[in-house]
């Protein structure tokens, strides 16, 4: 894992959302949020288009009930036990006159910290973002999947 | 030296002549039709370039001079082809195909593919690409983006440079520049009005594949007196950390400039003190509010240069302002 989405499975096998905005259209600007699950870990993927990124942009993902932040340093906030998340970064972080292009999670979330409910196998994902692009309005923009695990 | 060809309007006119795609404009036909690199009957220096003044064509009084500019098609995720952005591409060449007047050319800002340089998307995803391009029957003048060379906004590449000739440099160079007789990403272009009231030159800067050389170039490229001068870079003055932008900006701002033409930012915008544009929505991710969409530049009868961007599914202006030669507002 080293935050950019290399293998294959991140475009071939994973399940892909594009995040709505609220007018129902593709969100502005454009974010994206990809979802496998290995033997022990969720994997998540967001994509950020972002002419400026900031060390406070995040995105939030709520897995059955639990809602964790992840941001352009690589946080997970609150922490997750065993929890990784790694940033493919094209931009300088808080420099508005830089202009950025993007920035990309590649994050594993342990699924014993999950809380899973004894024998759950289809668990709710719900992933946010909010943005500020260059003309001052912040935008917002959300996408939720079941993601079934054990099968 | 670096190779410059000079084009008269009216070769161009001809080359859409040459492929029977004359649109319902008003611009006659003539018989005298040369295409933009490539070669024909009498063309002497066998690498297709030329030096054709033909001014057998009338140009109408009013936009006498009307490109296109659109820029940046990329997936989101590198080698992810299956998400290639084909049907906006697809719309936005067929949109400017369809545009009236028609464009004599168009100009494309850089960043056609999303790929790993160490594997092997690079040309199925620029075949997506060109496939659209195909619609529009004009030429196309290609600016180099990052991920012509590794994808990185600070990659550097060609013969010497940090990263090297990437397997992205080479197919976007096979693909999108030998069309136009272009061997490196650095050129110019020079247009020149059948009556010889004005002349135009196109210089296509690229800031990653920054060079000695490509600085030498640039000076003396913008140092030849022209009506009109267009400068297209991939990146805009503010990504600064692309190795070209700074040095070149330092170039460009010290010669006469009507307008710079960007993309790498996924939007439109316009910044009049910087007398720039971004046109940069063509299918990658989009980064502001605009939609996905492109430019239209034309040569008004009064000599100003007019510049209006359209939302490529509904054809909505997105924005329109017009500029003087020397890139003030009109």
């Amino acid at each position: 894992m080293d935050g950019a989405w290399h293998e294959r499975d991140w475009n071939d096998t994973a399940l892909t959302g594009q995040l709505v905005g609220d007018d129902g259209g593709p969100a502005r600007p454009f974010s994206q949020a990809r979802l496998m699950v290995d033997d022990s870990r969720l994997l998540i993927g967001l994509y950020a288009a972002d002419v400026d990124v900031r060390s406070t942009d995040h995105f939030e993902v709520t897995v059955a009930g639990r809602t964790l932040q992840f941001d352009p340093l690589g946080h997970i906030t609150p922490p997750v036990e065993g929890g990784v998340a790694l940033v493919d970064l094209d931009g300088i972080i808080d420099d508005p006159k830089s202009d950025d292009e993007e920035w990309v999670v590649e994050a594993g979330i342990p699924l014993a910290s999950l809380d899973l409910s004894t024998g759950a196998s289809d668990v709710p994902i719900a992933v946010a973002r909010c943005d500020t692009p260059r003309d001052g309005k912040q935008r917002c923009g959300a996408w939720s999947a079941t993601v079934t695990l054990g099968r | 030296m670096h190779p410059t060809r000079i084009l008269s309007i009216a070769s161009l006119l001809g080359s859409l002549t040459a492929c029977g795609t004359i649109k319902g404009d008003g611009i006659a036909g003539h018989d005298s039709a040369v295409a933009a690199g490539e070669s024909t009957p009498g063309d002497s220096s066998g690498d297709g370039h030329h030096d054709s003044r033909h001014t057998d064509t009338a140009i109408p009084p009013s936009n006498d001079l009307v490109f296109a500019v659109v820029g940046d098609t990329r997936p989101p995720n590198e080698d992810d082809t299956s998400h290639y952005p084909t049907s906006i591409i697809d719309t936005i060449w067929t949109d400017v195909e369809a545009e009236s007047p028609h464009p004599q050319f168009a100009l494309t800002t850089g960043d056609y593919m999303y790929a790993n340089p160490d594997n092997s998307e690079q040309q199925a995803q620029l075949d997506k690409y060109m496939a659209a391009r195909a619609t529009f029957s004009g030429p196309m003048y290609p600016a180099m983006g990052n991920h012509e060379c590794t994808g990185w906004t600070d990659s550097n590449c060609g013969t010497g440079n940090a990263d090297g000739v990437t397997k992205n440099y080479t197919v976007f160079i096979d693909t999108m520049l030998s069309p136009i007789g272009e061997t490196l990403p650095y050129y110019e272009e020079k247009f020149e009005a059948s009556d010889h009231s004005w002349t135009a030159k196109l210089v296509v800067v690229a800031a990653n594949a920054w060079s000695t050389a490509q600085s030498t170039w640039l000076s003396s490229a913008l140092s030849e007196p022209t009506t009109y001068t267009f400068v297209m870079r991939h990146e805009d003055n503010y990504a600064d950390t692309a190795p070209g932008v700074t040095p070149s900006s330092a170039i460009i701002a010290a010669h006469p400039l009507t307008l710079q033409i960007c993309g790498h930012s996924h939007e439109y915008a316009h910044y009049s003190s910087d007398q720039q544009i971004i046109v940069g929505n063509g299918g990658a991710p989009l980064t502001g509010s605009t939609n996905y969409g492109y430019a239209v530049i034309s040569r008004k009868s009064d000599g100003t240069i007019s510049v209006k961007a359209y939302d490529y599914q509904t054809h909505a202006s997105m924005d329109s302002f017009s500029i003087k030669a020397d890139g003030s507002p009109a």
